[in-house]
């Protein structure tokens, strides 16, 4: 049987399980093409990390999301344990504060019923208190205990990793410029590396997915929908766990519009977010992820108002943040074929539920390919699972002793607030970071109370000596972002008097 | 876990655990070890390298690392035991003589110390950004002034070449000057408060001497820039420190120095979740202690920034040293110290008060901030009816005041501010004469920091006006005669693969308008290890009888 050539263009969230679930099949040559330094530099490092339980997608309004996302969340359930992330199954709650808001409960429930969500409850008064005591407002509560929360640019790192261990070959820092139909079949793929053929192309490019589309030609969906991507941006308070979460579950508010309201996540790690908003942005830049007072005061605002004063103060924040969903004209996903272009396929509009229903968007891929005539065998053996890099702080005794004896650097602790050892950043470097970001996804390196201030300048000097490059060159999280500017010297041979 | 024993352990190997390493040794502890998490002792000091240290304690003024030096050179004398790259993780406390600390090395991996008393010196750390809240992208170049100085005096590289600074405090403003002296080019510094926060030296020596602008009352509200800073938006603010609207204006930089404050580095014990357990002052952000420096618990002491943020080098050491002291005692003499404590209550315009505890045996050194600036008030201390008057007190400038024995034996006792109705003299006006040369001078020598006019008879100095007192006028007249600072800098070093760059002084005061070309002749030189601290790096520069000289020891 002849080898097909797969490209899939985007390594965030969604082309990371495309490629996995691939890769799970033989005589395929599957290429991961990626514009930025790393994977998940796209709305994926960016979100809130919940994996939803599914109760929130009007099927008839939204069928994609609502068919996807329940069993997207059941995927997750496994694939954390097979790529050793780190999670926090809370549960979640939709709180109501009055009569009102407990009838949309009620609706929510029914929904989530038709969507296959398993063990919702809807939980009335001290019910519902005594799961969040803080919340002194609450009326009433949707319970779904499947929902919980993930590190999100940490699982499509580790999908990444995986795959590429089943052979999936990344190719980074690599930009999709055109796409061309080969008469007879098959596609030409122009990048910023140059030419890649290609059988089957697969887009993922996110916000970028409309343009992408376009160079293949497809400019409408199967339902005539114009394929247009707005980034609609959504602003964050993280504040650490030091200070305690308010809550135990991830709470939102009864929702009211579009969105699913502002909300406060408790993370893996312990740490809290509030937000995010929903900005529609009136500008077309698809990279506008800067925070902003207005925004950053009506998700604060917004959660003292409606839960009371539980957030600890502003000052107390360890990051603001911003990310922008990628977000389609009719409100809804866009994973399909087109007869028009057969062997094309998009994964895009791939907005809020998107994280949780990745896996389930990749296996549609598949089904997709298949009805185009994909015969692919499943590979006898496929490799679920994958290292994740050791946190020497936390190992049992024994484990610990034996990686330090191994790698004394695993004893050298470079991040004093998240605990974090040299052979750990090392290790994040030999498995792809080159940035500091990357580092700090892979590690928790300055992730944590002192956002880095400490032990930036040391992450410079491992990430130069490993990748071999001068400190000036090293790069805080895109080409561009360099921490240094020149050598100590190098300015003052041009000083100018001071007036 | 491999176990070793120590009857003093030092945890941090900045100033104030170099000080309480020699005292607790000169006390007579003969088994004192200090672990430090860096490559190298020093803490901030090494980083420094600017001089202003040691005024009270040396009745120099020293660079911090020749501040620094003088302390290692005295632990190598005494043998002290020290572990470098050996971070302290947990303080796990059995009893008043048993502390095992757990601790890693890439030595010697993880291992316990089991200590009969331990200080805690581990220092500040700054206020970030994000505890900031300035909205806008989250490009690369915004970083804290302490990361910036390490980028640049001890790595040997610059972080930008167009800066602007936030917060006008010592840090802020040394920061500023540093990057003027490197050639880059500081656009403002940038202050919310009405007034500047440093000390009158610096504001005068790190901005006036490089036409930096200090802006009051304004703050940086939006950070620009998608990769690097490529501009900030600055804004006046009101009383509420809220924005004002109009005031808005951008200012193209490519990197955001922020100098807003330190806080006591108790990150160490929330490291592990269990933590050590230390009660913490909200009002210092460090632990609660008694006049011995210990903390609620028994045998383990603090001092230094992690005990509270400190305004000088020479407090810091004075504090190592009265833990060493202390812990000295301790271990001499094991019977159980019961002392009823007393405390020491903030009251009125104060934010706090160190120690907070205090015994009544002896004579005790009060550290304490005011809440906002005040002039001709009276710290009061109504319990023992005493008032000691001050011309001006600003929360940035640390108050010290000795009670004695006798007046702490009282019982309790509260520190308030209480505005005085003796007015000093102010200051006459100063009148202008037609057709007279005058120049502006700020004195530098008190807080106080009278703007004086001196009229000059060509170069010669002919009156003094606005000087409320005659402390300053030496430095007035040096100054309106013939400035001179020290000239200080940093040097590449081309062999060291630990030690990147020397820093660097004159010997003596040198005529401040050589300085400028004298930093950009210096930009060529290179040196070599070994270097001793005090070697001749270049003589007879930037003039006759001055030469440049290395301010630490670097081993080859
Ligand atoms: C504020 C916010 C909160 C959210 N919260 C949740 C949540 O709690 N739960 C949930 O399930 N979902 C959530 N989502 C949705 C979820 O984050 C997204 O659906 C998901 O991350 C989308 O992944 P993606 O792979 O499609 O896009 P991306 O992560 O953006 O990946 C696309 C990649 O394609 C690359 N690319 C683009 N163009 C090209 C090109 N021409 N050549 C090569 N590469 C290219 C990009 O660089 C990028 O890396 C949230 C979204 C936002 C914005
Ligand atoms: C920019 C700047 C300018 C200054 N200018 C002056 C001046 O002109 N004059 C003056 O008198 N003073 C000045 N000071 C103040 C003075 O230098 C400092 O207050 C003093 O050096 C602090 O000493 P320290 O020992 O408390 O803390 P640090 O010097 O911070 O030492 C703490 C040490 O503990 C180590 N450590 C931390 N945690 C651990 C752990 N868990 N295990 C092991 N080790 C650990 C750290 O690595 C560090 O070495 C200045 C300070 C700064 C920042
Ligand atoms: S003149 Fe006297 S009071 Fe005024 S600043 Fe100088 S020393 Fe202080």
């Amino acid at each position: 049987m002849s080898v097909e050539e797969v490209v899939v263009i985007g390594a965030g969230i969604v082309g990371a399980c495309v490629a996995r679930e691939l890769s799970k099949y033989e005589n395929l040559n599957i290429k991961l093409i990626e514009k930025e330094i790393d994977v998940s530099c796209g709305t994926t490092k960016a979100n809130t990390g919940i994996i939803h339980a599914g109760y929130d997608d009007d099927p008839m309004q939204y069928p994609v999301r609502a068919a996807l996302c329940s069993k997207g969340n059941a995927l997750w359930h496994n694939m954390v344990e097979e790529l050793g992330l780190h999670v926090n199954w809370c549960g979640s709650i939709v709180g109501a504060t009055n009569e009102d808001e407990i009838t949309v409960l009620e609706t929510l429930l029914k929904r989530g019923i038709t969507n296959n969500v398993p063990n919702l409850k809807l939980l009335i008064g001290e019910e519902a208190r005594r799961l969040e005591p803080k919340l002194k407002n609450l009326k009433a509560a949707l319970y779904a205990p499947t929902e919980g929360t993930i590190l999100p640019f940490e699982a499509a790192i580790a999908i990444v990793e995986n795959a590429k261990s089943n052979g999936v070959l990344p190719v980074l820092e690599t930009e999709v410029v055109n796409i061309e139909q080969k008469n007879g079949g098959g596609f030409l793929i122009k990048t910023s590396l140059g030419d890649f053929k290609a059988d089957w192309v697969i887009n993922a490019a996110g916000l970028y997915g409309d343009e992408v589309s376009k160079m293949a030609g497809i400019l409408r969906t199967n339902n005539g929908v114009s394929i247009e991507i707005h980034p609609r941006r959504g602003e964050y308070w993280i504040f650490p766990s030091e200070y305690g979460s308010p809550v135990r579950h991830i709470v939102f508010p009864t929702p009211t519009g579009a969105t699913k309201g502002i909300l406060l996540t408790p993370d893996p790690e312990g740490s809290l977010l509030a937000g995010p908003n929903s900005e529609e942005l009136s500008s077309i830049d698809k990279e506008d992820k800067a925070t902003t007072r207005i925004g950053l005061n009506e998700v604060y605002k917004y959660i003292t108002e409606k839960w009371g004063p539980i957030l600890p103060p502003k000052n107390k924040c360890i990051k603001n943040f911003a990310g922008l969903r990628a977000e389609p004209q009719h409100g809804d996903f866009i994973v399909e074929g087109y007869e028009r272009c057969t062997g094309f396929i998009n994964a895009i509009g791939i907005r809020s539920p998107g994280l949780t229903s990745a896996p389930m968007i990749a296996k549609e891929v598949l089904n997709l390919m298949a009805k185009q005539g994909f015969r692919g065998k499943v590979k006898e053996k496929w490799n679920p699972h994958r290292e994740p890099i050791p946190r020497t702080l936390f190992l049992p005794y024994e484990q610990r002793g034996r990686l330090v004896s191994a790698d004394s650097r695993y004893a050298h602790l470079v991040c004093w607030c998240e605990g974090v050892s040299e052979g750990e950043i090392v290790e994040a470097i030999k498995r792809g970071a080159r940035t500091i970001q990357g580092i700090g996804f892979r590690t928790r390196a300055g992730l944590g109370r002192c956002q880095g201030m400490s032990c930036q300048s040391k992450i410079v000097e491992i990430l130069s000596r490993e990748l071999g490059i001068p400190p000036e060159k090293v790069l805080l999280k895109s080409k561009g972002s360099e921490v240094l500017t020149c050598g100590i010297k190098d300015l003052v041979g041009v000083f100018n008097e001071p007036n | 876990m491999n176990q070793i024993n120590t009857h003093l352990l030092i945890v941090g190997g900045g100033a104030a655990g170099l000080a309480a390493a020699c005292k607790a040794y000169e006390e007579g502890l003969d088994n004192v070890l200090i672990v430090e998490g860096s490559k190298e002792l020093g803490g901030i000091l090494l980083q420094c390298i600017h001089t202003g240290f040691g005024l009270e304690y040396f009745k120099e003024n020293l660079t911090g690392p020749e501040y620094m030096q003088r302390f290692l050179d005295k632990i190598r004398k005494y043998g002290i035991q020290v572990m470098t790259q050996t971070m302290a993780l947990k303080i796990d406390s059995r009893s008043r003589y048993e502390h095992i600390v757990t601790v890693s090395s890439p030595e010697k991996g993880f291992f316990n110390i089991d200590a009969k008393a331990v200080i805690m010196t581990t220092g500040c750390r700054e206020r970030g950004r994000d505890e900031l809240n300035i909205p806008g992208d989250r490009p690369a170049g915004v970083m804290t002034a302490g990361t910036a100085q390490r980028y640049m005096d001890v790595y040997g590289y610059l972080p930008g070449k167009e800066v602007v600074v936030v917060g006008s405090g010592d840090i802020g403003l040394i920061m500023a000057r540093r990057f003027s002296q490197e050639g880059a080019n500081v656009k403002g510094v940038y202050e919310i408060l009405p007034y500047a926060c440093g000390l009158r030296r610096n504001q005068s020596q790190c901005l006036k001497d490089f036409g930096i602008p200090l802006h009051l009352s304004s703050t940086v509200i939006q950070i620009n820039g998608k990769k690097r800073v490529e501009s900030v938006i600055v804004s006046k603010v009101d009383e509420a420190f809220n924005p004002i609207p109009g005031t808005e204006e951008e200012v193209k930089c490519d990197v955001l120095i922020l100098a807003t404050g330190l806080l006591p580095d108790t990150r160490f014990p929330k490291l592990l979740p269990e933590g050590i357990g230390l009660k913490i002052d909200p009002g210092t952000g460090g632990p609660i202690v008694n006049d011995l420096f210990e903390t609620n618990i028994p045998n383990i002491f603090a001092a230094g920034n992690f005990l509270l943020v400190n305004d000088t080098v020479d407090d810091v050491t004075i504090q190592g040293e009265v833990a060493a002291i202390s812990a000295a005692k301790a271990l001499a003499d094991k019977s159980p110290v019961d002392v009823d404590w007393k405390h020491a209550i903030v009251g009125e315009g104060i934010r706090f008060v160190v120690p907070q505890m205090f015994s009544g045996n002896k004579d005790v050194c009060f550290y304490m901030r005011v809440t906002r600036p005040a002039e001709n008030v009276f710290i009061e201390v109504p319990e023992v009816d005493k008032r000691f008057f001050n011309r001006i007190v600003r929360p940035p400038e640390m108050i010290k005041l000795v009670l004695s024995e006798e007046q702490l034996s009282s019982g309790n006792l509260t520190f308030k501010i209480k505005p005085s109705t003796s007015f000093l003299k102010a200051a006459e006006p100063i009148q202008i004469r037609e057709g007279r040369t005058y120049k502006e001078i700020t004195c530098i020598v008190c807080p106080v920091g009278c703007q004086t006019m001196v009229e000059m008879v060509g170069d010669q100095v002919r009156e003094i006006k606005g000087a409320t007192c005659t402390r300053g006028i030496e430095f007035i007249r040096q100054e309106a005669v013939c400035p001179v600072r020290i000239l200080f800098t940093v040097v590449p070093v081309e062999n060291s693969s630990s030690v990147k760059v020397l820093p660097v002084r004159s010997d003596k005061p040198v005529e401040k308008n050589l300085l400028n070309e004298a930093y950009r002749r210096l930009a060529t030189c290179r040196v070599k290890a070994p270097i001793q601290a005090g070697d001749l790096i270049v003589r007879d520069f930037p003039c006759q009888g001055v030469n440049i000289v290395a301010c630490r020891t670097v081993l080859s």
